[in-house]
């Protein structure tokens, strides 16, 4: 506790925003929609607030109220003061001449938020430009010069942590990685010094490593600039990491606010209580708990990759993509394959590459006794109602023309004579098995929510009883909450039918909850295999351990001590 | 977590809200239906006086005479011919009259001939892909260079060697034209197959081992279509005029066959030096305000249809939709579709990616 106190400004720190019961409602199809409801709260100096809360809670139209850009369908009411100055009622010079000078913006994701055709140095300066004329600012009227401001872009670069500023000012936006990216937007917002920065989920489209680093970097603005920093994220990590304050938001309310450690150890509301214990912990609930030997050995081996390799084919000029290299694994019959890796590492590709959607270019990969490199659909395709595929998005795996009840019944039609009756008996079956209403059934995909969805989802690649299913990121598009829920479920059921599965995903805390056995990929390299429990606690591999440490956990007492780690460990 | 699960009283539209026309006119405020509404008006007009040519028209298209005689000709409009009559002696309110229905059956035929053949080949040219695309879009890509008319004049002597009955003519200009709108349905369904082969759910019926038959008719189809309405809409003023180029230059419908607007421009040339407006304007306003009225209910479906475009209305009035179901709440509550979108849209994709 003490080391928080050592950081956090005096007390009586002035205020840099002050919400006070703002109300933003959109004019929609469907009539008029509340999106938030009487929302108040203040940032101080120097401080970082994290705003968190589910999809739909309102948290990212409020982020963009407090800069002024909402849609023109949308309405509000109440105040959200800046400096005196009232950014709801305001004239749109004035809202001009407080962005980038008082307030700032964070975008997700980097590589939209950057223009492609301007170099990263010319998109600094034009912030800078764009305030130099207009006197009574920081500036007293004086005017930047192109020289100026190229100095301030590239003292901005240098802030950031960006190497050799001088040369890199003059680079286009795809000459740098997707964290680098991320630093140059978190420059421009810098460039003109605003005491405040709205970071909208800032970290959410970067891999776990590069977070740590942008997390890290936040972080050095507060401590060394005094920057002030409202957060907008959905992930309890990132909050634990990174804030001072947390202000739950739930259906457009704030439904409590607290700081960090008195929020993660003691919440008051229910729905925080709910909140935090649905976030999948890393160590906590590990299937692989207890386990000291390979599960499910004695069984049938259903995958059997050997020397995999995985290449597409180049376009015209330049040379093939090898995404995935020498892999190697077995995945038996009754066993949960967990498959960790981060953009780019191949993981999608071997779990398609067993689907038969994509083709296997080298080695050896036998998918129930079928050899898969250099195979014929038609030969597969007997085989196919044995393996079962969940996909990432569970809004764009349903025909949005079919109702649930046909998309599930899909596999059966296609793989079997059912009559009509026999047919919906079972659909009926399979949505009850997931925990859906029959009823569900003469549904279209959009009047389900993302939860459902992906429970219809899991029905449809359940229909034929598969020996093996193949789930790609079934739960990242899905809420906190709701992905306990399907996670829960899958547990579930995997126990009961005893199919085997391959479970991909990004996240090492689900993949550790569900898997038995645990493969991490990087760069197409299976770097490091063996019991879940195992590989999360007691990393081997150089890259599994970097991994694992990035990682923050929700809890802002262990985090900070995981931090640490993750300090030594770069710095050794 | 919702204390207030509404009960979902209409879940889903009845399908005469859900029309393609309809809908729009439902949906729109403003300018936007004032623009859809008059082009619906003016449609309205074009197809009733096709459809009650017979009770509306005072004489038959290829009449010269009745029971009082031959009519006069190059007649100012008057009680008789209340239009005037042209050269040849026809009353011209009663060819404007006919000639409706004559446009009509052009574009019924053309715009169905070319929207079969078109969706058959985009959808192949697209799910199938290789060769066979290449050689599509080649072939769709040498029709489209070609001046539309000349295409048509072309198809049209080909076909009814410059000769024409009712059904020859007819036929000769709607496949004419069909000629030239193929490549133009072909693209449309072409890059929607494409885009949708890569969707989710249509790997996932690949993944399940579906034919590529059933692929094609069961999920591309029904989802690549969605913009033929559209579609169909601009395309059929185009047929109009394409008609009337025809009947201008002279590979129309004889007037003793058919009615037909073109054609009938054509005659009154040389009635314009002669101060004799009454026998060009007529049907030269008739084929403006059919291609303006298509046009309209075109346009405003397009802009209706992207939600970009479209206005809405500020409703002052506080509607209780804020009631949002999430996955936790009992099963018996539903999701409120579209109720979300507005704040969603805004909020982006919230999950993590790979």
């Amino acid at each position: 506790m003490s080391e928080q106190l050592d950081v956090r400004p005096a007390v009586q720190a002035e205020t840099v925003l002050d919400i006070d019961d703002l109300e933003v409602s959109f004019a929609t199809d469907a009539g008029e929609v509340r999106a938030v409801r009487g929302v108040s709260l203040d940032v101080k100096a120097g401080e970082v607030v994290a705003v968190v809360g589910e999809s739909g809670s309102g948290k990212t139209v409020t982020a963009k109220t407090i800069l002024g850009l909402l849609p023109e369908t949308a309405t509000s009411s109440g105040a959200v003061v800046i400096k005196g100055q009232n950014v709801v009622s305001i004239s749109a010079a004035k809202l001009r001449e407080l962005r980038g000078r008082d307030v700032a913006m964070v975008f997700q994701e980097p590589s939209t938020a950057l223009n492609p055709v301007f170099t990263v140095g010319w998109q600094i300066m034009e912030g800078i430009r764009a305030h130099r004329a207009r006197g009574g600012g920081g500036q007293q009227g004086h005017r930047v010069g192109r020289k100026e401001a190229r100095a301030r872009a590239i003292e901005a670069l240098r802030k950031v942590g960006i190497p050799d500023p001088e040369k890199r000012v003059d680079y286009y936006p795809h000459q740098f990685s997707g964290g680098q990216k991320q630093r140059v937007v978190i420059a421009a917002a810098l460039a003109l010094d605003p005491e405040l920065i709205v970071a909208d989920e800032p970290t959410t489209a970067l891999d776990v490593t590069v977070q740590a680093e942008i997390l890290e970097l936040l972080r050095d603005l507060r401590d060394l600039y005094g920057t002030s920093i409202v957060l907008i994220t959905h992930n309890m990590g990132v909050v634990a990491d990174l804030a001072d304050r947390v202000v739950v938001m739930y259906q457009g309310e704030v439904v409590e606010e607290a700081p960090v450690r008195k929020l993660f150890a003691e919440p008051r509301e229910d729905y925080t209580r709910r909140l935090l214990a649905a976030v999948p912990h890393l160590g906590r609930d590990s299937a692989s708990e207890g386990v000291a030997e390979r599960l499910h050995q004695g069984g049938e081996v259903l995958v059997e990759a050997e020397g995999l390799e995985i290449v597409y084919p180049g376009r015209l000029g330049s040379p093939a993509f090898r995404a995935v290299e020498g892999v190697s694994f077995t995945v038996s019959a009754g066993e949960v394959f967990g498959l960790v890796g981060e953009s780019g590492s191949g993981k999608t590709t071997i779990g398609r590459t067993i689907a038969g959607l994509n083709r296997a270019t080298g080695g050896s990969l036998k998918v129930l006794g079928h050899e898969m490199v250099g195979f014929r659909e038609r030969s597969f395709r007997p085989l196919r109602k044995e393996i079962g595929f969940v996909f990432q998005d569970p809004a764009a795996s349903f025909n949005p023309q079919l109702t649930i009840g046909e998309c599930v019944a899909e596999p059966l039609v296609v793989h079997l004579r059912l009559q009509p009756a026999q047919l919906r008996r079972r659909v009926a079956e399979l949505l009850e098995s997931v925990q859906l209403p029959a009823s569900y059934a003469s549904r279209y995909p959009h009047e389900l929510s993302g939860g459902q969805r992906q429970r219809a989802s899991l029905a449809r690649a359940l229909a034929l009883e598969p020996r093996l299913l193949v789930a790609d990121e079934p739960t990242s598009a899905l809420d906190v909450s709701v992905q306990a829920k399907v996670l829960e479920l899958f547990r579930e059921i995997q126990a009961e039918l005893g199919f085997a599965a391959l479970f991909i995903s990004h996240d090492l805390a689900v993949v550790d909850q569900l898997s038995h056995w645990v493969g991490v990929l990087y760069k197409g390299r299976l770097v490091e295999q063996g019991i879940g429990s195992r590989v999360m606690n007691d990393p081997q591999d150089a890259y599994t351990k970097r991994l694992i440490a990035s990682l923050p956990v929700p809890d802002p007492v262990q985090q900070a001590e995981r931090r640490k780690a993750h300090r030594a460990l770069l710095g050794g | 977590m919702t204390t207030q699960t509404l009960p979902q009283l209409e879940r889903r539209e009845p399908l005469w809200r859900r029309l393609p026309v309809l809908s729009h006119l439902r949906n729109s405020v403003g300018l936007q239906r004032g623009m859809l509404i008059a082009g619906l008006v003016l449609t309205a007009i074009f197809l009733l006086m096709a459809l009650l040519a017979p009770l509306v028209a005072p004489y038959g298209f290829s009449q010269i005479s009745d029971a009082s005689g031959d009519f006069p000709t190059q007649d100012p409009p008057s009680a008789q011919h209340i239009w005037g009559t042209t050269v040849g002696g026809f009353d011209v309110f009663s060819r404007v009259v006919w000639g409706a229905q004559t446009a009509v059956l052009v574009i019924v035929v053309a715009v169905a001939l070319s929207i079969f053949a078109g969706v058959a080949l985009g959808l192949a040219s697209g799910y199938i892909g290789g060769w066979l695309d290449r050689v599509l879009v080649v072939v769709a890509d040498a029709v489209y260079a070609f001046p539309s008319l000349l295409v048509a004049i072309v198809m049209s002597i080909v076909i009814s060697h410059g000769q024409s009955s009712l059904w020859g003519g007819i036929l000769a200009a709607a496949i004419s034209i069909t000629v030239v709108f193929i490549p133009q349905y072909f693209r449309v369904v072409r890059a929607e197959a494409i885009r949708l082969k890569a969707e989710p759910f249509v790997e996932s019926a690949k993944v399940l081992g579906a034919s590529s038959w059933r692929i094609m008719a069961r999920h591309i189809f029904r989802n690549a279509t969605r913009s033929i309405p559209l579609i169909f809409t601009l395309n059929a003023s185009e047929a109009i005029l394409t008609l009337a180029g025809l009947g201008f230059l002279g590979f129309g419908i004889e007037p003793t066959s058919a009615a037909e607007w073109g054609f009938d421009l054509n005659k009154a040339i040389s009635d314009v030096t002669a101060g004799i407006w009454w026998t060009g304007v007529f049907p030269g306003l008739a084929i403006v305000l059919t291609v303006l009225g298509l046009t309209l209910v075109g346009e405003s479906m397009n802009d209706l249809a992207d939600s970009r475009l479209r206005t809405r209305g500020r409703s002052r009035k506080q509607r209780t939709t804020t009631a949002r179901t999430s996955d936790s709440v009992a099963p018996a509550a539903h999701a409120v579709p579209g109720v979300a979108a507005g704040a969603e849209a805004s909020t982006g994709q919230e999950g993590g990616q790979a």
